[in-house]
């Protein structure tokens, strides 16, 4: 069993085999040896070290997949229902647990979490996009028409 | 640093310094590392959008990391990632170089260094920063998307013939081209129904293959029949290959070729005639050699160089053809005899290389790199090696015991063998002879000593045995006795009982040896002419002859035929190791040649020195332990010591085969090893050899000087007659040297003189001077057992001057001054007055300190007045003891 501490004090307990999904934990485990001591995450909260620890237990089973296996085959595949419903949070949470992935280094939940907002981006004009993700155009309006005009550019040579 | 200032705390989100304090803008909080992680899920279309939202996402949609993937994809290597990739191997490459300090990079446990630590990026370079994306990529991606894209979409048209086709219908290369790079924008998933896309793209493709294929092979097919089809051959080829590779019409390409499937040359071909001649396994490679030349052409005109074809065909050839041949072949010579399979082998490697000449070579059309090529060699031959490397070691010690067993079956009995001995000049000249015809055909190749000396199918027949006419030649003009050679094993043990029962005279052998060597040499003048390939080696090989026969008479306890005929065969084998040695294998088969090329030599030198030399010499020694002077007294010739000099010979066969394989180490070893290593298994065994060669000679060194002294005792006690120091005072003395002296100088001369130039000098000095000392103690007995007179006494001095001469003749400082001690003693034997006589024995100086006064006394006392004068003499000598 492995104590992970988390930003805001709260201790949880896990399994070795689900902790050590997080390669983070897994080269500390290594490195430092077993020991009582809890292992501080200043970079997590509570709240979100508790969600990738949900996401860790139900994937305690998924073989270590070679990274170029990933790009490959799995990396375009659509994400699983489970995965999906998640990934039903709201986007502050997303984000934050898409961080603390990369954080902690678990590349599968990083990649669900990347292909979840890239559905959400998918098929949005970009004032959604902006709106959705609370975006300023800081484009000047000579780059916006600009930027419009080559969108028609685009358009049209699609359309031949 | 303001993107994750959000996770101390959310309220200070205000504080962070962007353009839009009073809103959260929560895309700002993910790295750019993760977004353009989420970029790369989007398709096409989307990132145009994304670009619009603001400059920072422009930024990060435009960056290379983005868009090589997809060019990736499309199985392009852009400019930019080409430099930056070659950037950073290199990067690596000096980072390696400058931290190791050597060309390879430190492994621990197999893996890169850095590979050991978790977490950290294989190198600091493959870590890209951002400031080097240029945005170039995405500028080639758009051109070939833009190119694509119609093609692609229009796939959505199920119905009716598509565009791809239509267009480029009549240019299989360019369709190719296209739906290759279409299968790699499917890939890239690049709109929404791509997955509809990409199964349209792929039934398109299996299509087009197919047909291509269909064309490819009917040109093939009637290729030989109309050359003008080679074109449309090449075209669907080259199509085919830029669709996918083209392994598929490669395949076809090479599965039509009649070698693979229609071999007119079966391995049992080989084995049909008695002996096996393998003309038909010559035949086998070069008509693969010739084809491979044949095929270059072809799969030049045929396709690009790109898909490698070449490589492809020259693996199959020898994964299937050469190596399924090669297996029958050696597996049924194997079962004949081994040392015919071990040839194959070396043959076959010759062959090899050949066909790796061939398929390097850069004059022609197509040809492949070196390592390459050698990589299919070693992959044909690395099963083989083993067994081979095996069956090598296993013949040579069989190849070594066999024959050293046959010679001892012949050669034993003839031990007792006076006769012909050889005079010390002509020996020399011999050894000389011998020694450079060996090296002359130790020089020449082996393929052509053994093409004009042996046979394939015999293969023991050795290089050096005379060919059949000289010996029967021998045989009619000589007395029987005379023809020493291998083959006539019935002949030579009848030559053996002769020499048993009544050893024939020295001359006539002699003789005749003389006259088969002019035999011999007439002979290779008559084939100088006709055979101008192989002259050098068949004159050598005369030479050789010569010098053997004429040497032969010294050889019944050791052979140097035998050791001959052992050093060809190891040579034989030795250049086919070598072969493989030069040949270069990697990893352990490496070590593992070089093992067996050393293995190959030692085991010469340990079958020729414990079984061969070391009996020859224990049989010597034992002959020379058991005789005693008395039992060969009816012999004619008592200044001859049949053992001493047969051991005596011996040495000297000994030192010329110590030479020989001296010379075989030089010529052959020496290429492989490294004569200053100490350590080495050749050099090591090589000193054993010597050592033991050594032990040999010193241990029945010890022998023969006793039995040398013990026959010279036996002239001076059987010859010296009474009268030779006590005469009749009337006779008249001739001052010359008594015969018992004389003969027994003449023996110790003949003897000593026998090992000149066989053994090192200090084992020389050390010889002479046991033999000076041990005869110097014998000479006082035999003079202490003595009547002398004062006529005798002149006789005396006379002998004791012939001793004396003959020891300064032999240069041992140490045992010059007993003689000289002698001669001055001997004085004491013509004074007549006894104070005289007193004064010159006290006067110790004369003798160098080498008598005591005693044995001055002693001396004195063989005086034949000695009674008389004894009171005179010895009145004083206890004043002088006191003294």
């Amino acid at each position: 069993m492995v104590q992970l501490l988390s930003s805001d004090n709260e201790t949880f307990t896990v399994d070795k085999q689900v902790a050590e999904r997080s390669i983070l934990i897994k080269n500390m485990l290594e490195d430092v040896g077993e020991s009582d001591a809890p292992i501080p995450l200043p970079n997590v909260t509570a709240k979100i070290l508790k969600k990738v620890i949900d996401w860790c237990e139900h994937h305690r089973g998924d073989p270590v997949s070679q990274q170029e296996e990933i790009n490959d085959r799995k990396r375009l595949t659509e994400i699983d229902e489970w995965d999906q419903k998640f990934m039903e949070v709201d986007q502050e949470t997303l984000f934050e647990i898409i961080l603390a992935a990369n954080y902690l280094d678990i590349k599968p939940l990083l990649d669900i979490g990347c292909k979840t907002v890239a559905n959400m981006i998918k098929g949005k004009s970009p004032e959604e996009i902006r709106r959705t993700f609370n975006i300023v155009n800081d484009f000047t309006p000579e780059v916006r028409q600009f930027g419009i005009i080559s969108h028609c550019y685009f358009l049209a040579m699609l359309s031949t | 640093m303001a993107d994750v200032s959000f996770l101390s705390d959310e309220s200070a989100a205000c504080s962070i310094p962007a353009i839009a304090p009073q809103m959260l803008s929560a895309a700002r909080f993910l790295q750019p590392d993760i977004l353009i992680h989420i970029f790369k899920y989007l398709p096409i279309a989307a990132t145009r959008n994304v670009a619009l939202c603001s400059r920072r996402f422009k930024v990060l949609v435009y960056d290379d990391e983005i868009w090589d993937e997809k060019l990736r994809c499309l199985g392009i290597e852009t400019p930019v990632t080409v430099t930056t990739q070659a950037d950073n191997a290199k990067a690596a490459d000096t980072a390696t170089l400058s931290l190791m300090g050597s060309g390879s990079s430190l492994y621990i446990n197999n893996k890169p260094l850095n590979e050991l630590i978790p977490g950290l990026k294989l190198d600091p370079f493959t870590a890209r920063s951002r400031a080097r994306s240029t945005g170039k990529a995405r500028e080639i991606f758009s051109q070939f998307y833009t190119r694509l894209y119609p093609f692609y979409v229009s796939l959505r048209n199920t119905t009716g013939e598509s565009m791809v086709l239509s267009e480029y219908g009549s240019e299989p290369e360019e369709c190719g081209k296209i739906l290759n790079k279409l299968v790699g924008l499917g890939k890239c998933k690049a709109v929404d129904d791509y997955a509809q896309l990409n199964s349209e793209t792929e039934k398109i493709c299996r299509y087009f293959e197919s047909a291509c294929l269909h064309e490819f092979e009917l040109a093939y097919d009637t290729q030989d029949v109309d050359r003008m089809q080679a074109s449309i051959e090449q075209q669907y080829a080259h199509a085919l290959v830029e669709l996918n590779g083209g392994q598929s019409c490669i395949q076809t390409f090479i599965q039509k070729h009649s070698m693979f499937y229609d071999n007119p040359f079966t391995p049992d071909a080989n084995f049909r005639s008695t002996p096996p001649n393998f003309q038909p396994f010559k035949d086998f490679m070069e008509a693969i050699g010739d084809e491979l030349k044949v095929q270059s052409n072809l799969i030049h005109e045929v396709f690009p160089p790109k898909a490698d074809v070449y490589y492809i065909f020259a693996d199959r050839v020898f994964e299937d053809v050469i190596a399924e041949y090669l297996e029958t072949v050696l597996e049924k010579a194997r079962s004949i005899d081994l040392q015919l399979y071990l040839k194959i082998v070396a043959s076959c490697l010759d062959s090899c290389l050949g066909f790796v000449e061939i398929l390097t070579d850069d004059k022609q059309p197509s040809y492949l790199e070196k390592e390459r090529t050698m990589n299919i060699l070693f992959k044909l031959f690395l099963p083989l090696m083993d067994d081979y490397l095996h069956d090598e070691q296993e013949y040579i010690s069989q190849a070594c015991e066999k024959h050293i067993n046959q010679w001892k079956a012949t050669a034993s009995g003839g031990h007792v063998n006076t006769a012909n001995t050889i005079s010390n000049q002509t020996r020399e000249s011999f050894k000389r002879k011998y020694l450079s015809a060996f090296k002359k055909i130790v020089s020449v190749p082996v393929e052509l000593v053994s093409s004009a000396a042996t046979t394939i199918s015999s293969p023991f027949q050795t290089k050096v045995v005379p060919s059949p006419d000289i010996s029967v030649d021998t045989s009619a003009a000589n007395t029987p006795t005379a023809g020493p050679s291998t083959p006539e094993i019935g002949q030579d043990e009848e030559k053996d009982k002769n020499r048993l029962s009544a050893p024939p005279a020295s001359v006539v052998v002699e003789d005749t040896d003389k006259k088969s060597a002019e035999n011999g040499r007439q002979l290779s003048s008559s084939q100088t002419g006709s055979r101008p390939n192989s002259v050098s080696s068949v004159k050598s090989e005369n030479e050789l002859n010569n010098a053997m026969q004429e040497l032969d008479a010294l050889q019944h306890l050791l052979s140097l035929e035998l050791c001959l005929q052992l050093i060809h065969i190891n040579k034989d084998a030795e250049h086919r190791v070598q072969r493989f040695v030069k040949v270069g294998f990697p990893g352990r088969l490496r070590t593992d040649v070089q093992k067996c090329a050393e293995h190959v030599f030692t085991t010469l030198l340990k079958k020729l020195g414990p079984k061969h030399i070391k009996t020859g010499f224990d049989r010597a020694t034992l002959h020379l332990a058991k005789y005693t002077p008395q039992e060969d007294v009816e012999s004619a010739d008592q200044n001859n010591v049949a053992p001493l000099t047969e051991f005596f010979e011996l040495v000297h066969i000994a030192d010329l085969i110590q030479q020989m394989i001296e010379v075989y180490w030089k010529e052959e070893m020496l290429k492989v090893v490294d004569r200053h290593d100490f350590l080495n298994e050749v050099n090591k065994e090589k000193k054993t050899f010597e050592r033991l060669l050594d032990d040999c000679v010193a241990q029945g060194m010890d022998q023969g000087i006793q039995v040398l002294i013990a026959q010279v005792e036996y002239i001076l006690v059987t010859e010296q007659k009474g009268v030779d120091f006590h005469p009749s005072p009337d006779s008249l003395a001739d001052l010359k040297p008594s015969k018992a002296c004389r003969d027994a100088i003449e023996c110790l001369r003949t003897h000593t003189e026998m090992l000149r130039g066989s053994v090192e000098k200090e084992t020389m000095n050390i010889f002479y001077q046991e033999v000076g000392r041990r005869f110097y103690e014998l000479l006082c007995k035999h003079i202490k057992r003595q009547t002398i007179n004062e006529q005798g006494g002149f006789q005396i001095i006379s002998d004791l001057n012939a001793y004396d001469n003959y020891i300064v003749s032999l240069r041992q400082r140490t045992v010059t001054p007993y003689f000289a001690a002698l001669k001055a003693l001997a004085n004491i034997y013509i004074i007549s007055n006894p104070s005289d006589i007193k004064d010159v024995i006290h006067d110790l100086e004369r003798y160098h300190g080498m008598l005591r006064i005693e044995d001055l006394f002693e001396f004195a006392a063989c005086r034949s007045d000695w009674p008389n004068i004894k009171k005179t003499v010895q009145k004083d000598m206890t004043d002088c003891n006191i003294m």
